[in-house]
């Protein structure tokens, strides 16, 4: 595996535990199914913040 | 029965237009009567009894203890919580990673069948929402 390779790979971990922990602590503060949240979060990007702005953030206002 | 009783009865049973009505003088004078018996009887007893209760007030300290600790108790339950996220996370993110170099195709179907059932999820439970606030309205 090449050294770009490997840093892709890091970004990518390090973007979907980011944004799981981050959706994680936010649907945790407002009850709205943390663990949904966080899961589907480290699966893909940015799907699940971008409805998690439509759904919980902006309905919310 | 004692005397007192009696008349006061006597009063009761007449409603006081029927007999002669005690004056108000009078009426204030057995008061205080009454009064004096009750503090001769009791008086000490009960202001006594006062003394002896005293309300558990918490101090400050107590209290700022008692919010620290409960911050710090959230506090350790959130990183034990996000510890557990991260050891279910990485395996997660690694058998993904894993299955985006075994086969691309295989990989879009899992991301399409997660964003699915995701949304699947949003939906059912929207409708629940609308369904309970609908129940609750009406």
């Amino acid at each position: 595996m090449e050294l770009l390779d490997m840093a892709v790979l890091a970004g990518a971990v390090l973007i979907l535990l980011g944004q799981s922990t981050w959706l994680y602590t936010d649907a945790r503060g407002r009850s709205r199914y943390p663990w949904f949240w966080a899961i589907w979060g480290l699966i893909q990007c940015p799907m699940p913040l971008i409805f998690y702005w439509l759904i919980v953030r902006r309905r919310k206002r | 029965m004692t005397k007192r009783g009696r008349e006061r009865e006597t009063d009761g049973d007449l409603g006081g237009n029927a007999g002669p009505s005690r004056t108000s003088g009078e009426q204030r004078e057995t008061e205080a009567e009454e009064a004096k018996a009750f503090e001769e009887l009791l008086g000490d007893s009960l202001r006594g009894w006062d003394a002896r209760i005293e309300p558990s007030v918490p101090h400050l300290l107590e209290l700022e203890e008692l919010v620290s600790s409960h911050r710090e108790e959230t506090r350790r339950k959130l990183r034990r919580e996000l510890a557990k996220l991260w050891l279910l996370g990485l395996p997660i993110i690694v058998g993904m990673l894993m299955l985006f170099r075994w086969n691309a195709i295989v990989f879009a179907i899992a991301q399409g069948a997660a964003v699915t059932g995701a949304i699947l999820f949003l939906a059912v439970d929207s409708r629940r929402n609308r369904e309970g606030k609908r129940r609750w309205s009406s």
